[in-house]
């Protein structure tokens, strides 16, 4: 491989490959899309949380004007889900509704407009059942199931998993804190609603074009509830206008248009409302946590235990994988020798959660971060020092068994700490200003696929064309981050050429060889190491040729600069495309292939499979907030974060990156909640989204947003193409315990719960005044029975990756057993 | 949103007359029109657009004071140099309000005419008290954003900016209706739940708002608005406070202090005033004034933290002002 010197492209702000499209509005969003003779389709929802569906009449919505088509949960009734063990979503819901805004018919018509009437012309009779809205609702063991299957009554799913002997490990500790914390919910936001084009194509056939991360996934559903042959179904996945995870799932409405699609013969177009988009939902799991930490007097830790209980709403979405995430990362960032975790999701009639920027992590990484602002403060250390002396060592195995690479969390504290002028400055704060720290760490890609299987995550193919030209196949979405920049990049630098020889055909199943889809921050890794093996096979044919041609066998061939030329005489050399022609002549047409399977993780437990990555990106960030304790107002004037990416491929890219995340960040730390509130019981006690708009959900807006300084820390990691990792997630994490811990700095009361309200501000303020602790947060964890642990052994207690009493306690419920899934997955 | 007329006249009197028919309403900047008519709260059958009606543009010194046409936008109000100096508080409301993007849109009429942003309201689901239902949902429901004052019917804030900054001002409403030209003291320009649930102006079917004068600044005088935010733009004030007074010697004078977004209608605290009057306006006695400006509140079950916002808001208003008299 070329020296990093050499690097045209890699490590420079090249001009991502889509920014005239999108600054010029040329770029095609699913919506944009129009098809001759297409008809248009929209969903009659369920206005209650919980009930039966009785009776469903759509015979007058039938005769409707302009209506062409109607179905119904008997016409789809096969379940999908996009976990394997969660396949309890149904295009349109057969026999039970589970949310305000469960899908139980679709009408198509001429018109949007006449569709929308006719919604109203369908007769559905409904019997109630419980409404189970909150934890308390759903440990009650004497209300209705919104499932059949799962761990006991409301439970999805049950986690317990004990590395080490934490007991032993509190025993040593000097100080042990034990925290009660809150995370709420909170939405993507994308400005792009959810759209989706089915276009028949004849002989059976179906083009999906829609706005999705995960085309790959959304195949795999369409193939299974429309019962076709997956090679008749296409899915081509257009350039998200935002994703962050809220498009990760095969959704109703997309399943629905195909079926509509193929049974009218004709285009059937969706586009969701922005309340459609609300209810899709999948974002943040609202999440309780009990924390406790035992800590010595340098402030490092002996051991941790950690309780979390997941708001799952409706569905299963990746609502496993999600409550396993509330507990995989705590260990990657500092030395923890003891750990157990507790996870638990409970089902409740809400949209369902699923994977948010961040995926499960963000919750339990506020609560531990917080909770060592409260060691430091406790022990009289500095919060960020403390930090710093117990870093987990980069090349090691942590308790719970996952693999750190590189690892650059110190020089991450270090740049935030100048930065800020943390030193200096934090002992001489104005009054109300105040200076918070946390850090972070995310997952470069999951190191196991969904589907479990051998096959690479990630397929790139190569088209080398005689004028010159490369056309690069990959399943990649974009979804406005940058992944086909990062893919064209990392084929035009091992080749030598520009960008503008590059040709990207992406994200069609039918054309593109698989990629699983842009979520856990996989694509950059993933996609880049099969980018750059497809790239480097190409040169080496090209190589070949070329040295035959130049008659110089055994030269150290270059590609640079769109020539091809022996690196002892740069003069001796030909253009690119003569290289090509040369290879062409010799072996015929040139294509190769690369793909990229992640290396198989040292843990054997069962839940091992959730944590484990290639690669773990670190950030630490310094908040500065100025708080008004006459009104509560909280406003976030500068941050600092420092973020270890491995190797920046684009420093733009990535720095856009980060400042999305803070962002973001700063919404889900002030205001951002996925509020809902019954309906009064005179209008049927229904659970509604306090408010489905941009409006009423507040996020942050330009006038809200801090200045941002971004360093970017390089610790490069073996497994990532150049030594990239990831940058889409991690930056969020750090950002909403800094701000309580900068709170706590500025006013000395503690928030541990977010988003943090002017009026928390104001009760911690005044407990405070009365003599309390000052504190604003939940006030019990409730009584949850997690059941037995898998009793794992440490790497430093000799353990070999796997449980110690695994037989014992076999395989617990929480999933779909073999049998149940097929008892779903018959016909009604 | 479903079809309707446009009709586009060339004067005020004309406008009037158009909106006569039943079923046509006035579109200014349209930002509060098109989403009520967007949920399915207004269906009217023909809108009657306002833009460049004569006179309605205007914003001149004239004997009645400042003359603004309703037609002018926020975004002209918030970037004049006499609003600045004579109306400070108004120039300050108009600045606060909304974003860039709806402040080029949304008029000075249209501000003071704006439906209440009351979830309960907002939604075609709930038949609310406001609506012709028999129920006010916010008294038992989500009430975090709602009244701490006169809210035993009906539990809005009224939405409008330049309501308490207007009134800090004395202005008078100048209207056109069927029956002529009426002018309305901005004290009697609101009306409360009681009086009828189903209007917050007292405007009469077909009136139209032509102009507002307000009375400038004089002698040593100042005047502010100050609102209290969690989101700094798109958002409207949690509370807010208009504030004017007179310096007499060091002393204040005609003392006005408006809050709004805290009850049905704009209020203005005359208990708040009388604390200031005859005192310096230093912290200690703005505080004071902000104290009585808060006596009475009844908060709700989720937004007793107003309360305590809004004194802190009163407070701001009369410092501001008073900064701005002694500068003056």
């Amino acid at each position: 491989m070329a020296d990093t010197n050499k690097r045209k492209l890699i490590g420079t702000s090249f001009r991502r490959v889509d920014a005239v499209g999108k600054v010029s509005g040329r770029t095609q969003f699913a919506d944009d899309l129009s098809f001759p003779r297409m008809v248009f389709m929209k969903l009659l929802r369920s206005p209650l949380p919980h009930a039966q569906i009785v009776s469903i009449d759509t015979s007058a919505a039938e005769r409707a004007p302009g209506v062409v088509g109607v179905l119904t949960g008997s016409d789809v009734p096969v379940p999908f889900g996009i976990l394997p063990v969660s396949h309890d979503e149904h295009a349109l819901c057969p026999d039970k509704v589970r949310f305000v805004g469960d899908p139980v018919a679709a009408v198509a018509a001429l018109t949007e407009e006449q569709a929308q009437a006719a919604l109203a012309l369908v007769r559905v009779e409904w019997k109630q059942l419980d409404t189970i809205a909150d934890y308390d609702d759903a440990l009650d063991a004497s209300k209705d199931l919104i499932h059949t299957y799962g761990d006991d009554h409301n439970f999805h799913k049950k986690v317990s998993l004990r590395f080490g002997d934490p007991e032993a490990g509190f025993k040593q500790a000097d100080l042990v804190l034990e925290d009660t914390m809150f995370f709420d919910g909170n939405t993507h936001l994308p400005l792009e609603q959810h759209a989706t084009i089915a276009v028949p194509e004849g002989d059976g056939r179906v083009a999906v074009w829609s706005s999705t991360q995960t085309p790959h996934y959304l195949h795999k559903a369409l193939t299974k509830v429309l019962g076709l042959p997956a090679p008749w179904i296409r899915v081509i996945a257009l350039t998200n206008g935002g994703g962050f995870g809220g498009k990760s799932d095969p959704f109703n409405h997309e399943i629905a248009a195909a079926k509509m699609a193929l049974n009218l013969g004709r285009p059937v177009k969706i586009t969701l409302t922005r309340e459609e988009v609300f209810q899709c939902h999948r974002g943040r799991h609202p999440t309780l946590m009990s924390i406790r930490t035992g800590f010595r007097k340098d402030g490092s830790m002996t051991a941790q235990h950690l309780k979390t209980l997941l708001d799952g709403g409706a569905y299963g979405s990746y609502g496993v994988a999600s409550t396993y995430y509330t507990g995989a990362l705590q260990t990657v960032t500092y030395n923890l020798p003891h750990y157990q975790f507790d996870g638990a999701r409970v089902w409740t009639n809400k949209p369902p959660c699923g994977p948010k920027r961040g995926h499960g992590t963000p919750q339990p990484r506020f609560a531990l971060e917080v909770q060592l602002d409260k060691a430091a403060h406790a022990l009289g250390l500095d919060p960020a020092a403390m930090r710093l002396k117990q870093l987990q060592p980069k090349d090691s195995i942590t308790a719970n068994w996952l693999r750190v690479g590189s690892m650059g969390l110190g020089p991450c504290i270090e740049a935030v700490m100048r930065g800020s002028k943390w030193l200096e400055r934090r002992n001489a704060m104005p009054p109300g200003r105040g200076l918070g720290i946390a850090c972070s760490s995310y997952l470069s890609g999951a190191g196991l696929p969904i589907n479990w299987n051998h096959m690479p995550h990630s397929g790139v193919q190569l088209k080398l064309d005689r004028s010159g030209g490369v056309a690069v196949f990959c399943g990649q979405t974009e979804i406005g981050q940058g992944s086909d920049s990062i893919l064209a990049a990392c084929v035009a630098e091992i080749l030598g050429i520009s960008l503008q020889e590059i040709r990207l055909c992406v994200a069609d199943t039918d054309l593109t060889p698989v990629d699983l889809g842009s979520y856990s921050s996989r694509v950059t890794l993933m996609m880049g190491n099969a980018a750059v093996q497809a790239a480097e096979r190409a040169r080496e044919i090209l190589a070949r040729a070329a040295a035959e041609e130049l008659k110089l066998p055994g030269a150290n061939i270059v590609f640079a600069d769109g020539r091809v030329f022996d690196a002892a005489d740069p003069a001796r050399g030909m253009s690119f495309a003569a290289a090509v022609q040369a290879a062409e002549s010799r072996y015929g047409t040139i294509g190769t292939t690369g793909s990229y399977t992640p290396p198989r993780a040292p843990g054997r437990y069962r839940g091992a499979g959730v944590g484990p990555s290639p690669a773990y990106s670190y950030s630490a960030c310094i908040v500065e907030v100025d708080v008004d304790p006459a009104t509560g107002i909280v406003r976030v004037p500068d941050v600092w974060i420092a973020h270890d990416v491995g190797r920046a491929l684009n420093p733009t890219l990535v720095a856009g990156q980060v400042e999305g995340s803070i962002y973001m960040g700063i919404g889900e730390a002030l205001m951002e909640e996925s509020a809902f509130r019954r309906l009064p019981e005179k209008l049927s006690s229904a659970l509604v989204h306090k408010f489905p708009n941009m409006l009423e959900y507040k996020s942050p807006t330009f006038l809200d947003m801090p200045r941002v300084h971004t360093s970017i820390i390089e610790e490069p990691d073996a497994n990532g193409p150049f030594g990239a990792k990831e940058v889409g997630q991690g930056p969020l994490l750090p950002v909403m315990p800094a701000v309580s811990n900068a709170i706590f700095h500025a006013l000395g009361v503690r928030m541990d719960q977010v988003p943090i309200h002017p009026w928390m501000v104001f009760k911690a303020l005044e407990e405070k005044r009365r003599g309390g602790v000052g504190r604003y947060g939940p006030k019990a964890f409730p009584a949850v029975d997690y059941g037995a642990s898998l009793d794992v052994p440490t790497p430093a207690e000799g353990g070999d990756g796997k449980a110690r009493n695994a037989d014992d306690i076999g395989v617990r419920g929480g999933t779909m057993s073999e049998t149940q899934r097929q008892s779903q997955e018959k016909p009604c | 949103m479903k079809n309707f007329d446009w009709i586009t006249p060339a004067t005020p009197e004309a406008a009037v007359q158009a909106a006569a028919q039943a079923g046509r309403a006035f579109l200014g900047g349209g930002t509060d029109l098109l989403p009520l008519m967007k949920s399915g709260l207004r269906e009217p059958t023909g809108v009657v657009q306002l833009k460049g009606l004569t006179g309605m543009e205007r914003l001149e010194l004239t004997a009645d004071g400042i003359t603004i046409g309703a037609s002018i936008t926020l975004a002209a109000l918030c970037t004049d140099t006499l609003v600045q100096r004579s109306l400070p508080a108004v120039f300050d409301a108009a600045r606060h309000a909304a974003t860039p993007l709806v402040r080029n849109r949304a008029t000075v009429g249209g501000n003071l005419c704006q439906r209440p942003r009351c979830w309960y309201f907002r939604h075609p689901d709930y038949a609310c008290s406001k609506k012709g239902g028999d129920t006010c949902y916010a008294i038992e429901g989500e009430n975090k954003f709602h009244a701490i004052f006169d809210n035993t019917t009906c539990n809005i804030v009224h939405p409008s900016n330049l309501g308490p900054a207007f009134w800090a001002h004395d202005a008078v409403v100048v209207v056109l209706g069927p029956k002529g030209e009426r002018r309305i003291p901005v004290a009697e320009f609101w009306v409360r739940p009681e009086e009828d649930m189903r209007t917050e102006v007292a405007l009469e079917p077909g009136e139209l708002i032509t102009s507002v004068s307000c009375k400038p600044l004089s002698g040593r005088s100042g005047s502010a608005f100050e609102e209290v935010n969690e989101k700094q733009s798109y958002d409207w004030g949690l509370v807010a406070c208009a504030a004017r007074l007179t310096l007499d010697g060091d002393k204040a004078s005609d003392v006005r202090i408006v809050i709004g977004a805290v009850a049905p209608v704009p209020l203005r605290r005359e208990a708040a005033e009388a604390v200031l009057n005859g005192k310096v306006p230093n912290e200690a006695a703005a505080w004071a004034a902000a104290d009585a400006a808060i006596a009475g509140a009844t908060p709700l079950r989720d937004n007793a933290y107003k309360v305590t916002m809004l004194r802190a808001c009163v407070k701001n208003a009369i410092l501001t002002a008073a900064a701005r008299a002694r500068k003056s």
